[in-house]
């Protein structure tokens, strides 16, 4: 090139503007807006297909066969028998009314209880020890429930037990709460809403906390009464987060299993025998498992229709509010 | 009647004082705008009036009556408050009637008041409404409504015309003020916007970093300010403040402009001198200057330029500077008389040119 000539660029029309590798091509697939999102979905999906999906799956199918680990058979394909057993046992069906009983005072009560305790510790940042009394309070909700039994069990033991001792010293006679089937079912609810009031407290202060300041403000200067506030201000912008509360709980309280299996496996008799535990019991002792999974259905069905009776509800609320 | 006085009222949180040892008094049956900066401590002072929260120190009267340790639901206060404080499940006519209701007024009354007061603000068409269905401008309303509604002498507004579009606050200023005038009542108004307070008030309390600085009636306060914070937080736009010196013969002297006082002082030393916008002229055979910004209001033309280092503010009619741009020569003439003389250490009036 001559001196002071101008620039070039030797460039042909038909070379290529930059080399693509195998690697190159793999990155631009996965960068497509058609793959790229089921790629950042992939991890929660596989782990949802191998730990919820394909269970279920499972459990569905082994409902409809007869499939005993005991009879050394192998499956039977025998249609709804396994259903029409379950709606024809009697036993099945005093279990489950005792564990719609079990939900429905132990749900009650610790939201009723959770409500009063947290309306009470709610605004009391003032208040010296208050962070140690919420994490008292909230203590029994993160021990385990065989611990939890363990250690109610020992309490309400009826030679040594502490509650006992405290009974006797007022001049009455030990009770056996958990051997007396009069009172086996409230001792075992008693430590059900003693273990999960403080998560109806937990709701209830984020439910609190969701009140505007203005609106209470406006209700203390206007001369509101105390449940005129609670009514109109506090349960209508709190009421979402209570009612998830009420949900979980509820789904949580018809599950209930490790805590029966550690104080009471059931009894006496079957005065604290829960679904939850006669599902265990004929799967892990009798191991009839067709039959079992045909329950585990049946059961899973009711959860679904508790969580559907709360989104209709709230739902219907809303669009009521609305059109109003 | 409604005759409010502070006494020595302070108000602490975790140490750091919002309010400081405030004695002001706000006249019966007037206007008083209480304006300063943002977090100067109104909407704590409006706060300890209406009961919501105690003083922790001093007292506080309403009519020669004590009510500092009166609670709020007793104190037969009207309060609207900054946020609109609606309640989202009823309408706006149960909105506004609750409080009315709680004190077993007659429904056909409640209905009549009601009526009159959503006519007066233009709301009569959303009465049915619920707040969700409602604009800002219509919430406020609502609100505002809510608090007049209330049987009492005395109401407190915590800067109720905030975030609404000027069409909307012009009109509310003077429904408001015609509203005060019918009720014959008090009214205390909060707002950190120097034009509202100055086309609102009849008296004005400047509020700032939780002192009283000044409390007088509004013409006072911006034509002879007994300090120099008032004179810079209140007036559109804002006052100029100069750097001087004030020397024994009583002779001022700025960069900008030298002028005697109209009255002897005793005072020697640094002071600060306030000139109004007003008081600057565009005249051509002016000092130099040069134009930094300007905003054209329509009429009037808000000119920011450039004269010895230091920007100031005028305001001239817009015909006068249309063929002027930034950076265009802007010779002016500071008028000696008027000028507001400062002890630039304490912010007191010591003269005026």
């Amino acid at each position: 090139m001559e001196p002071g000539a101008p620039a070039t660029i030797n460039q042909s029309r038909d070379a290529p503007v930059a080399s693509t590798g195998p690697w190159e091509g793999f990155t631009r697939f996965l960068g497509r807006r058609d793959v790229l999102p089921f790629l950042l979905l992939a991890p929660v999906l596989i782990f949802f297909i191998v730990w919820n999906l394909i269970p279920t799956l499972w459990l569905l199918g082994l409902g409809f066969y007869r499939f005993s680990l005991t009879s050394g058979r192998p499956p039977r394909f025998a249609g709804l028998y396994n259903y029409r057993s379950i709606l024809n046992d009697s036993g099945v069906w005093i279990d489950l009314s005792r564990t719609f009983l079990f939900v429905f005072f132990a749900v009650v009560t610790e939201t009723l209880l959770g409500m009063a305790l947290g309306l009470l510790f709610w605004n009391s940042h003032r208040l010296p020890g208050r962070r140690i009394a919420l994490t008292m309070l909230f203590s029994p909700m993160v021990l385990t429930p065989v611990a939890a039994g363990t250690f109610w069990r020992l309490i309400y033991d009826p030679t040594f037990g502490v509650l006992n001792s405290a009974i006797r010293g007022l001049g009455f006679s030990s009770v056996d709460f958990l051997g007396d089937g009069r009172v086996a079912f409230a001792a075992v609810l008693g430590v059900d809403v003693w273990m999960w009031t403080p998560f109806m407290v937990l709701m209830t202060l984020a439910a609190l906390a969701s009140v505007p300041k203005a609106e209470l403000e406006a209700a203390e200067i206007d001369r509101l009464a105390w449940h005129q506030r609670l009514r109109l201000i506090v349960l209508h912008h709190g009421k979402f987060i209570l009612m998830l509360g009420i949900l979980l709980r509820t789904i949580d309280a018809f599950k209930t299993m490790d805590l029966i299996y550690d104080m009471t496996y059931g009894g006496p008799g079957s005065a604290t025998q829960l679904v939850a535990m006669t599902l265990y019991r004929r799967a892990f002792e009798a191991f009839n498992m067709g039959w079992s999974s045909a329950l585990a259905v049946i059961l899973l069905l009711i959860s679904i229709a508790f969580t559907a009776t709360f989104i209709f509800v709230l739902h219907w609320r809303e669009r009521r509010e609305a059109e109003s | 009647m409604s005759r409010v006085r502070l006494q020595g009222v302070s108000q602490s949180y975790r140490g750091v004082k919002a309010l400081d040892d405030v004695t002001v008094e706000v006249a019966s049956q007037r206007l008083t705008v209480l304006c300063g900066p943002p977090a100067a401590g109104k909407s704590v002072l409006l706060r300890l009036l209406v009961g919501l929260e105690q003083p922790s120190e001093g007292r506080i009267l309403i009519d020669d009556r004590d009510i500092t340790d009166v609670p709020a639901a007793q104190r037969r206060i009207g309060y609207v408050p900054q946020s609109f404080a609606l309640f989202p499940h009823v309408s706006v006519f149960d909105n506004i009637a609750y409080p009315l209701a709680l004190q077993h007024v007659s429904r056909a009354e409640i209905a009549l008041r009601v009526g009159q007061v959503a006519e007066i603000l233009g709301i009569n068409p959303l009465l049915s409404k619920r707040p969700s269905q409602l604009s800002g401008g219509e919430k406020q309303r609502a609100a505002i409504a809510r608090g007049m509604l209330k049987n009492a002498d005395l109401f407190l507004l915590d800067d109720p015309l905030v975030g609404l579009d000027f069409k909307l606050r012009e009109s509310l200023m003077e429904d408001l003020k015609d509203m005060r005038a019918e009720l014959g009542a008090t009214f205390l108004y909060v707002t950190s916007d120097s034009l509202e307070a100055l086309t609102m008030a009849e008296d004005l309390i400047v509020l700032d970093a939780g002192h009283v600085v000044e409390a007088n009636p509004v013409a006072e306060v911006y034509h002879s300010p007994r300090h120099l914070r008032a004179a810079e937080l209140v007036g559109f736009p804002r006052c100029n403040v100069l750097a001087g010196v004030l020397d024994a013969g009583g002779l001022c002297r700025t960069g900008i402009v030298d002028f005697p006082l109209s009255a002897p002082t005793n005072f020697v030393g640094e002071v600060a001198v306030v000139a109004r916008p007003e008081q600057i002229a565009y005249r051509a055979d002016g000092a130099p200057a040069t134009v930094r910004l300007m905003e054209n209001l329509g009429a009037e033309c808000v000119v920011y330029f450039e004269a010895g280092g230091q920007t100031l503010v005028t305001s001239v009619p817009s015909p006068s500077v249309a063929h002027l741009d930034i950076d265009s020569p802007f010779p002016f003439v500071v008028r000696g008389e008027g000028l507001l003389v400062f002890d630039r250490a304490s912010g007191a009036l010591v003269g005026r040119g």
